[in-house]
């Protein structure tokens, strides 16, 4: 009787992938993930209303000038957002009734110390400094417009207080160009990147974690010879990565669905590109078909499930690893670097994605980088089902 | 004359750099059934391993009829020495998956496995998990998945291990099942009590090397006895005395 190989594939691969999604593990894994995700972006979304609330209540703030060397000139003329207070008594009153956000006394000797109290309410916890900053910088806007009033015109007075009211930002290429960026492209090369880059790490190690464990159950279960007189080492290695990858990948599907259904406003304001994405879906799968294979295959050569997880861990080093480099491989003198790590496939998948992001890479070195990647994931496949079959068979007489 | 079924040609093999078959020669042919008896760490799993493709010769041939040279085992149902099979899945769709592995459409498969699961009284664990079975239940499964690949070759390493005699006689009775459908059997064995009756032939290995290969009639013969007073000459003394 005679099977192609292709079929057995196709047979181990169903069989894992079938199974690997009817575990109990599975399942509550697949559950639990966007649950995960979800409880913290609820608590991060009420976190960040309770700040919003804290911040946006009161958005004026109270002047006190006891001796009235700044603020004489302003009074009433500073508009609703700046309130001129008499006494310490009123600010605090104002601060109390949460009308203001904080009032500064202005020391008598200002003008030749610039000695000034900020007080504010005990609010904001962890981020009660960046509060204190916009205290600052509010009050001293109030002080350079009360300072300034009648002694400029209208329009050099607006421009003192606030000089960088609208800024662009250009971006001088090596060509000499200078070319516009937004903020939000600024963000989407590094969000995008990164995003992109957790979503591989968690890939890696959700299926990682279940290609192990099936290989060691196998081993427990003393399947392997059975399997192995049936099915070529080749076949059978390939197929289990090929079902449990796929398990794998429905997870993770399904948690970015997940994602995407509770994030989606905020995707689209990173205005991703066109190409970026398709690159970056190019580098997902590729890295996640790499470290699948190096996964299965370390699953599959370890002798026990703590030897395999201290094998493992040099995977997940490797694939981190341009993440640790991301500050100099992302600029112009760790370009050379950053080229290397492209086309060594176990930092490759990352590393291009890094690139994408700064466009530090074109379409043909991303091709050549991540088709030399899947070569190597191929000649892993066929060495570590190789090396399986040899561990397993020949350890006995 | 017919070419045999399973011909090994002068094997030798080491592991860890151990010699364990050194120069072992033998023929196994269609309706006949051969019992392999050595002592323990002989090389008889070796061997067995060998013919079934799972472990290359490092000199000499195990040649399989009809298997090519790239890959054996097309053409053997094996039941290994190690036990075991997927603990938590259905046995049924075990047996299911481990036939069509080797070419059986999935609706045989499935006839099969319920054909061959009735004939060792364990019709109603079809849907059941094999860990919810006792280990001779397990061990009735294991046979019901080597049996059911119908091959021509059907090498069985310590069928009757851990048996109880009911079931030793039923595995018995299947393998000269077998011998009687034409199929080549070697099995290894330290029951010598049920060899005897059951093998036309026996081969003694020792020392990785088969000291004895004859039938049952003609060992007891040769060294005299009963067939374990010939074993323990052939492995003690190396041959008659």
């Amino acid at each position: 009787m005679t099977i192609a190989p292709l079929r057995q594939i196709w047979l181990v691969a169903r069989w894992e992938f079938v199974h690997a999604v009817r575990r109990t593990g599975f399942i509550i894994a697949l559950v639990s993930l966007p649950m995960l995700h979800l409880g913290l972006a609820s608590l991060i979304g009420l976190s960040t209303r309770s700040v919003i609330a804290d911040n946006d209540a009161p958005a004026a703030i109270a002047l006190v000038d006891p001796s009235g060397a700044i603020t004489a000139r302003a009074a009433g003329e500073l508009g609703d957002r700046v309130h001129i207070e008499r006494t310490v008594e009123s600010a605090r009153t104002l601060l109390r009734e949460r009308r203001i956000a904080c009032f500064a006394v202005i020391g008598t000797d200002y003008l030749e110390t610039g000695r000034i109290e900020i007080h504010a309410r005990e609010e904001g916890g962890l981020l009660r400094f960046g509060a204190r900053l916009d205290h600052r910088a509010r009050v001293a806007r109030a002080i350079r417009q009360a300072m300034l009033n009648d002694r400029l015109p209208d329009t050099i007075r607006a421009r003192v207080v606030e000089p960088d009211a609208r800024v662009a930002f250009f971006t001088v290429k090596t060509d000499g160009r200078s070319l516009p960026e937004a903020d939000n492209a600024i963000l989407a090369a590094f969000a995008g990147p990164l995003g992109v880059s957790l979503l591989l790490g968690i890939g890696i190690f959700v299926s990682g974690g279940t290609l192990q464990e099936s290989m060691s159950s196998e081993r427990e279960n003393r399947m392997l010879e059975v399997l192995l007189s049936s099915v070529p080492a080749e076949s059978l290695v390939t197929g289990k990565v090929i079902g449990l990858s796929a398990a794998g990948f429905l997870q993770l599907a399904f948690y970015v669905l997940v994602l995407a259904a509770t994030a989606g406003s905020g995707i689209v304001l990173l205005d991703l590109s066109v190409r970026f994405v398709i690159a970056a879906a190019a580098c997902f799968a590729t890295g996640y078909v790499l470290f699948s294979v190096l996964m299965g295959v370390t699953g599959a050569i370890a002798r026990t499930g703590h030897e395999s997880m201290q094998m493992a861990s040099v995977w997940m080093l490797a694939a981190a690893s341009p993440m640790m480099l991301v500050h100099w491989i992302t600029t112009d003198g760790g370009l050379g670097t950053a080229r290397w790590l492209s086309w060594f496939p176990l930092t490759a998948p990352v590393t291009v994605l890094l690139r994408l992001g700064n466009g530090t890479i074109g379409p043909i070195e991303i091709v050549s980088a991540l088709a030399f990647t899947w070569i190597f994931s191929a000649i892993a496949l066929a060495a570590g089902a190789r090396l399986f079959r040899a561990v397993v068979l020949g350890r006995s007489g | 004359m017919t070419a045999p079924a399973v011909r090994v040609a002068r094997v030798t093999k080491s592991l860890d750099g151990r010699r364990i078959l050194d120069d072992v020669s033998l023929e196994l042919n269609g309706g006949e059934i051969v019992g392999l008896l050595g002592p323990n760490g002989a090389g008889k799993t070796t061997l067995i391993r060998t013919i079934v493709g799972l472990l290359e010769p490092d000199a000499g041939d195990a040649i399989v009829e009809g298997d090519g040279s790239r890959r054996r085992g097309r053409h053997i149902s094996y039941l290994p020495e190690e036990r075991g099979l997927y603990a938590r899945q259905p046995i049924g769709e075990t047996l299911v998956y481990l036939a069509t592995l080797r070419g059986i459409a999935e609706a045989d498969a499935r006839r099969a496995a319920h054909a061959w699961l009735a004939r060792m009284d364990l019709a109603d664990a079809i849907e059941r998990h094999l860990g919810t079975l006792s280990k001779g239940q397990q061990q009735k499964v294991q046979f019901a998945a080597a049996l059911m690949i119908d091959a021509p070759v059907l090498l069985l390493d310590e069928p009757f291990s851990g048996l109880d005699p009911l079931n030793v006689r039923l595995f018995a009775a299947l393998v000269a099942d077998a011998r009687a459908a034409g199929k080549a059997v070697l099995l290894s064995a330290h029951q010598l009590h049920v060899l005897e009756p059951l093998c036309d032939r026996v081969a003694i290995v020792s020392g990785g090397r088969v000291v004895a290969d004859a039938s049952v009639s003609a060992l007891r013969e040769t060294y005299g006895g009963s067939l374990e007073h010939a074993f323990v000459s052939a492995v003690t003394k190396g041959g008659p005395q």
